[in-house]
Parts: structure tokens; C-alpha cells; sequence
């Protein structure tokens, strides 16, 4: 039984708001900061092209084939999840939530105990599953990587990267970052383009910044159609604000918008993730796909007796999840 | 062998609270670069150059099938049966003795070549 309330009888009255400890939300969902991929349940195929196109000297007879057509298909199927547990409406009777129960013996059903603390787990699971989203490995892809010997190029896994993947949250699929240092479908080191990285502090965010740009791939800064985001760790917020309260008097600033909440690199908006310290994506929304069967699910809470012949209840979420990273070649990895 | 070894109780996360190591996951080269970039020092390590023992694995527990009521004592009388070590038969053979003996205990049996010998 997980029901864990610490309860004051109730004698006079109660404030109404029952304050939840998580103040904010999934971004990435409310926000739209990612792709989603709706309708997945399994074995869905995204394809990707690359061509390689070769212009030659024109001739009247019959030319040489010369060039690639390239397509790449990557099968997907998501992780299916749940989140699950028992409680029992008696251990309410004496509390707060004993207002609204009808009376009875036999009635301990709590309407407000249903709207404002069962509701309230609903972002709890929304917000594990855009960790997950983002930030973990499976057991297999951790041995895999753990295997490869570490280097500087591109092909190689880099020092931090392999570092990354041991201490990553073992979790039932790749978050985004291990997508794109390992492809574990092909069993190869990911395409990303690879910026190697240090610990970043308020003092030298601006600099890391500038290395994760610079670094990137110029098709995706020169891209008019998709502007890229640089996706960020929450952490980065308060670095950025120092940083610009430091260099006041600076043009090499971030520009920040503070009412708006809006922050800015060169022109690219920079979005807050829960990404792991000391890492940045620099990529185009359309490339970081969340791949689900209905975003809802994480909204919808299954509250039901476990049983007729007694009290105890259950609450219940499922849903569908995975990640994955497309033409990874043009996404940047910072890692530090 | 490891050169490398997380002191009793030390833990790193060096990517934020979500990522961890332990003595689980860490490698000579992870360390190394953790102290090289500053995120640990030489005193959260333990090092010998000789080299530590790897860590024993760890139990595969998802393989284990539940215990069913009344098949507890079975499964200890079938692990009993498997002992194959030279303690294992002796304390078999011991049993033996003790539950057939009269006046005159029976000689222990010789040792056969079937036992395996004992590997460090």
C-alpha cells in the first residue's frame, strides 16, 4: 500500500490549493520543442535521404552513372510503459478530505483527494518520460559502448561521450543523446557531428557556446526553411543570466528577453531540456522525433477497485515512448 | 586488473544528479578523464598499479524463477544433489554415515577421479 499521507485530523478548515511539488512541466510536450510522432504502436519505418550528387561535363552519348541515391530506413517501436500503484480511500477518513465524502459507512470516495492529489501525478509521469526522453541507455547499449575504444574522430566515440553512456539513467530505451553517440539498431557510433566539450560554468558559457556553433554543421545554420534550436540543460538558465549580469557592458552577450522568457545564441533560440550537465544538442525540430502512440496518454489517469470485495484502489498510466534522431549527421553534440 | 577503484562510499555523478558511477561502471579510462577534466581528484580513488580484482558479478536475478509454495524444499534437495565440490561430497558422505552407521562407522570412501579439482 502506497498511499503516504501525513495527516493532521481535521478540527477547523483547510486552505483549498493542494500545492503539488513539481512547479513546472514537460516542456518538450507543452511546448512543442521536439517532433512528435503520433499513431506509432509498432514497427513504424522512418526513412531518411542523403544523396551525393556529382555534376560532370556534358556529353551527347551515353553518360556515366556517377552519384548515390541514398535512403535509410530505421524501424522503430516504441517502449510501452507504465506507471502503477495501490492506495485505500480509509486512511483518509480523519483528514482533510473526509469534507467531501458522502455519508456512510460505506462511502470514503474523496472527490477532492481524486481531483487535487491523484491529478497531480499526471506531471510526474509526464516529466519522467521526457527524462527519459532525453537522458538514459539501455543495459545493452551501455555494454556496446563501453566496448569501443575512444578517439577524436568524428567515426570514434569521444572520451566524454563513453563517460556519458556508463553514467546515464539505465532505462528501457535511448534517450536522445545516446541515440545520437550510438546507433544501436546498426550497432555503429552515431553520425552526429561531435564537439568535444568541458565543464561549463557561468564564467566561460559564452565561449562553449561559441564552440557548439561554430562546430555545427553550416547547412543547418544557413537552413531558411527549419531554423535549428540549441537545446539546452535546465541548469543553463541561471549561467546565462550570471553571465550577462558580468558582462553587462559587453556585446558578446546572450540575448534575453526576460518577460518573455526568451534567450537567444547568434540568432538561434536556445531551448531548456532536461539534458545532462555539460551537454548541448544544436539540431533542427524536425530532426528529434518523439515517437509515441498518443501524446494524451500521459494526461490520462485509470483510477478503478482493485477488487469488489475491498476498499483498496489503483491508479494506472500507460503509454508508448521512444526517441529518435534523424539525418543525425547534420545534429551537434556538445558533450563535456 | 583495474588501476582505478571508487573509495568505500564514494559515488560520482558527472554528468548532474542523473548520471552515476560506481565501481560498477567505471573504467581506468573514466577515471582518468574525470581527473583530467577536473571533475575528480585522486582522493575519491583508491589506485594500485598492480591492479584491482574485477568486481564479481552481479547476481542475474530476472532469471531466477519465483518460488512456488512447496517447491522450496525441492529445489534445495535438487542444489544439494549438484554439490560437486570435495566439501560438498564429504558432508554428503558424512550424512550418509551418520544415518547408516550401527556399532562400527564405515570407512570414508576414497576420493574418485570424477571430482573436479578446485579452481581459485
Amino acid at each position: 500500500m502506497a498511499l503516504s499521507y501525513n495527516k493532521v485530523d481535521i478540527r477547523g478548515v483547510a486552505f483549498k490549493d493542494v500545492m503539488g511539488e513539481i512547479l513546472f512541466t514537460n516542456n518538450t510536450l507543452e511546448e512543442g520543442l521536439v517532433t512528435f510522432a503520433e499513431d506509432v504502436k509498432a514497427n513504424t519505418v522512418f526513412t531518411d535521404t542523403a544523396h551525393v550528387i556529382a555534376l560532370q561535363q556534358y556529353i551527347s552519348g551515353a553518360p556515366t552513372a556517377n552519384g548515390t541515391i541514398g535512403v535509410n530506413d530505421y524501424l522503430v517501436t516504441p517502449k510501452k510503459f507504465l506507471a502503477y500503484d495501490v492506495f485505500n480511500m480509509d486512511a483518509l477518513r480523519t483528514g482533510r478530505f473526509n469534507r467531501d465524502m458522502k455519508p456512510g459507512a460505506w462511502n470514503m470516495t474523496s472527490t477532492e483527494f481524486e481531483a487535487t492529489v491523484l491529478n497531480g501525478i499526471a506531471p510526474y509521469v509526464s516529466i519522467a518520460a521526457e527524462q527519459a526522453f532525453w537522458n538514459g541507455a539501455t543495459t545493452a547499449t551501455k555494454a556496446a559502448v563501453a566496448a569501443l575504444t575512444p578517439g577524436t574522430p568524428n567515426t570514434s566515440v569521444g572520451t566524454a561521450e563513453q563517460v556519458y553512456v556508463a553514467a546515464a539513467p539505465t532505462n528501457l530505451l535511448d534517450g536522445v543523446v545516446t541515440k545520437m553517440i550510438y546507433d544501436a539498431q546498426n550497432s555503429v557510433v552515431g553520425s552526429r557531428t561531435k564537439v568535444e566539450g568541458t565543464t561549463i560554468t557561468a564564467s566561460n558559457i559564452f565561449t562553449e557556446y561559441g564552440k557548439l556553433y561554430t562546430g555545427a554543421p553550416s547547412v543547418v545554420l544557413h537552413n531558411k526553411i527549419e531554423k535549428a534550436f540549441i537545446y539546452a540543460p535546465y541548469s543553463h538558465l541561471a549561467m546565462i543570466n550570471q553571465y550577462n549580469t558580468a558582462n553587462t557592458y559587453k556585446s558578446d552577450v546572450f540575448v534575453v528577453d526576460m518577460v518573455a522568457g526568451t534567450y537567444y545564441f547568434q540568432g538561434l533560440p536556445i531551448k531548456f531540456v532536461p539534458l545532462p550537465e555539460n551537454c548541448m544538442i544544436l539540431a533542427v525540430k524536425s530532426s528529434i522525433i518523439w515517437v509515441t502512440d498518443l501524446t494524451d496518454d500521459l494526461n490520462y489517469i485509470q483510477i478503478e477497485k482493485l477488487q469488489n470485495n475491498a476498499d483498496d484502489m489503483f491508479y494506472k498510466f500507460v503509454f508508448l515512448l521512444e526517441s529518435h534522431v534523424r539525418n543525425a549527421k547534420f545534429q551537434t553534440l556538445y558533450l563535456g | 586488473m583495474a588501476k582505478y577503484k571508487l573509495k568505500e562510499g564514494v559515488t560520482l555523478s558527472p554528468f548532474g544528479e542523473d548520471s552515476l558511477l560506481t565501481n560498477k561502471n567505471l573504467t581506468d579510462g573514466i577515471a582518468e578523464y574525470l581527473i583530467s577534466v577536473g571533475r575528480a581528484s585522486e582522493e575519491h580513488f583508491d589506485i594500485s598499479e598492480e591492479g584491482f580484482p574485477p568486481a564479481p558479478p552481479e547476481p542475474v536475478v530476472d532469471t531466477i524463477p519465483p518460488v512456488v509454495d512447496g517447491e522450496e524444499n525441492t529445489i534445495t534437495a535438487v542444489v544439494n544433489d549438484n554439490i560437486s565440490t570435495p566439501e560438498g561430497k564429504l558432508k554428503k558422505e558424512k550424512q550418509k554415515v551418520s544415518e547408516t552407521s550401527t556399532d562400527t562407522p564405515a570407512p570414508p570412501e576414497p576420493v574418485v577421479d570424477t571430482i573436479p579439482p578446485v579452481v581459485d
